[in-house]
């Protein structure tokens, strides 16, 4: 076994060895990367898709600020007043003759005038109240219009990470780096170099091709056989 | 010797990404045909559905208060009142009345125009959901054109019923309960034989 052929055998065997494990590992290095490098990928996507929705929830939110809210309402309020207030009868007119006592004439368009006039504050006392409903009917309007949004990059997030489902699996595959065959053929020598020191010289390929005489084993028989099954 | 021979590139995903991405643009693009169809549905638009729903309720309301009028008119009229304090008492409450259905009118007509852009938001996100599970811009935007004109057919609106009757009603009946408590020299005038049953009520009105 200290002879220099075995030792040398010995080294081509585990340097053979040693390629095929460092291959292996390498590969599966390599594959391991590549499908973290798609779920990377996939993440800053999804990233792009969270800071969108994230952009549209703030819009929304910022709608119901305090400050916002009650700009709303004070806006509802005017504008539902406004409504109110031209809706508000005009020419009334009366039922009093020309010809009726100055003081029923004035009693007359006193009580019209106060009617108006009450016309005037009920329409802007409604829109006050109105103004409430009005702005919650807004608000809605509004949150409808950014949970479409969000519900769409929802959709685009939900099936992005669905493909990257697919795209993980296929980066590994990919990346799948079949072995050199260089430590294999490494081995194969040192084994063939191994079992040449062991026999204590011959080359063991001579009866393959013919020539020199087939070693015997003296421990057994079966050993005197040619190591590719007797050929 | 096949030593070292790569197995084939699996390009599957790919061919996904790609189609997802397509997909994406097709989305996108219908949302974008479906925001420009929805454009006709500015605040201009529901203005004048409010109007128009005005339009159709506020002269009928004009009309039954101008017949009512005539009515109150007719009644204090009859019970030679017209040009007192009390009658002018009936018109104001039936100016205030007036004021009220007018308001009830207004406050209706922004029920119904919420009504409407409720059924219109309704209908987007309907179309949104559509064109996010079809992915087809073309027919999502020849959904939206037929959504969107659907949406413009005039609705069916009740007429008004008769509003002020039970104001002239109670008027009249207010009248008649003053009418018994009148001095006998004016109450006299009213029964049978009496100078205003014979020929009306001797004003010219209206």
């Amino acid at each position: 076994m200290c002879d220099p052929i075995s030792l040398g055998s010995l080294a081509v065997g585990a340097l053979g060895s040693g390629i095929n494990a460092y291959e292996k590992n390498q590969t599966q290095s390599d594959m391991v990367s590549a499908r973290n490098n798609a779920t990377r990928q996939e993440m800053e996507r999804q990233k792009g898709f969270s800071q969108q929705s994230q952009q549209a929830f703030n819009g929304s939110l910022a709608n119901f600020t305090p400050q916002a809210q009650a700009a709303s309402l004070g806006e509802q309020q005017s504008r539902m007043g406004q409504i109110f207030q031209n809706n508000a009868p005009t020419d009334v007119g009366g039922i009093s003759t020309a010809s009726a006592p100055r003081i029923v004439q004035q009693g007359a368009d006193r009580a019209t005038g106060q009617a108006q006039a009450r016309q005037g504050a009920l329409g802007q006392a409604l829109g006050n109240l109105s103004g409430y409903d009005q702005r919650t009917f807004e608000n809605n309007v509004k949150l409808n219009d950014s949970g479409r949004n969000i519900d769409q990059i929802g959709d685009f997030a939900k099936t992005s990470a669905a493909v990257n489902g697919l795209e993980q699996s296929a980066a590994y595959r990919n990346a799948y780096r079949p072995p050199s065959g260089i430590g294999d053929l490494l081995s194969f020598a040192g084994s063939m170099g191994g079992f040449y020191g062991g026999k204590g010289g011959g080359l063991p390929f001579s009866n393959i091709f013919g020539g020199g005489s087939i070693p015997v084993n003296p421990v057994g028989a079966g050993f005197g056989r040619s190591p590719f099954g007797g050929l | 010797m096949c030593l070292g021979q790569s197995p084939p590139h699996d390009n599957s995903a790919e061919l996904a990404r790609q189609q997802e991405q397509e997909r994406q643009a097709r989305i996108t693009e219908g949302k974008g045909k479906i925001d420009e169809a929805f454009n006709v549905f500015d605040p201009a638009y529901y203005d004048k559905f409010k109007n128009d729903y005005l339009a159709y309720y506020n002269p009928q309301i004009d009309k039954k208060f101008t017949d009512a009028r005539q009515d109150v008119r007719y009644n204090v009229a009859r019970r030679g009142m017209l040009d007192s304090t009390s009658g002018q008492k009936q018109f104001g409450d039936l100016v205030d009345s007036y004021g009220e259905n007018r308001r009830t009118i207004a406050s209706n007509a922004v029920e119904a125009m919420n009504k409407l852009r409720s059924g219109v938001e309704s209908a987007k996100s309907d179309l949104y959901s559509q064109n996010t599970a079809s992915a087809d811009p073309n027919l999502s935007a020849i959904s939206a054109v037929g959504r969107a004109g659907s949406l413009q057919s005039p609705p069916s609106f009740s007429p008004l019923g008769d509003i002020f009757s039970g104001l002239v009603n109670t008027t009249g009946s207010y009248i008649a309960g003053r009418n018994q408590g009148l001095p006998a020299g004016y109450a006299s005038l009213f029964q049978p034989g009496g100078s205003l049953a014979k020929g009306g009520s001797g004003y010219k009105v209206g």
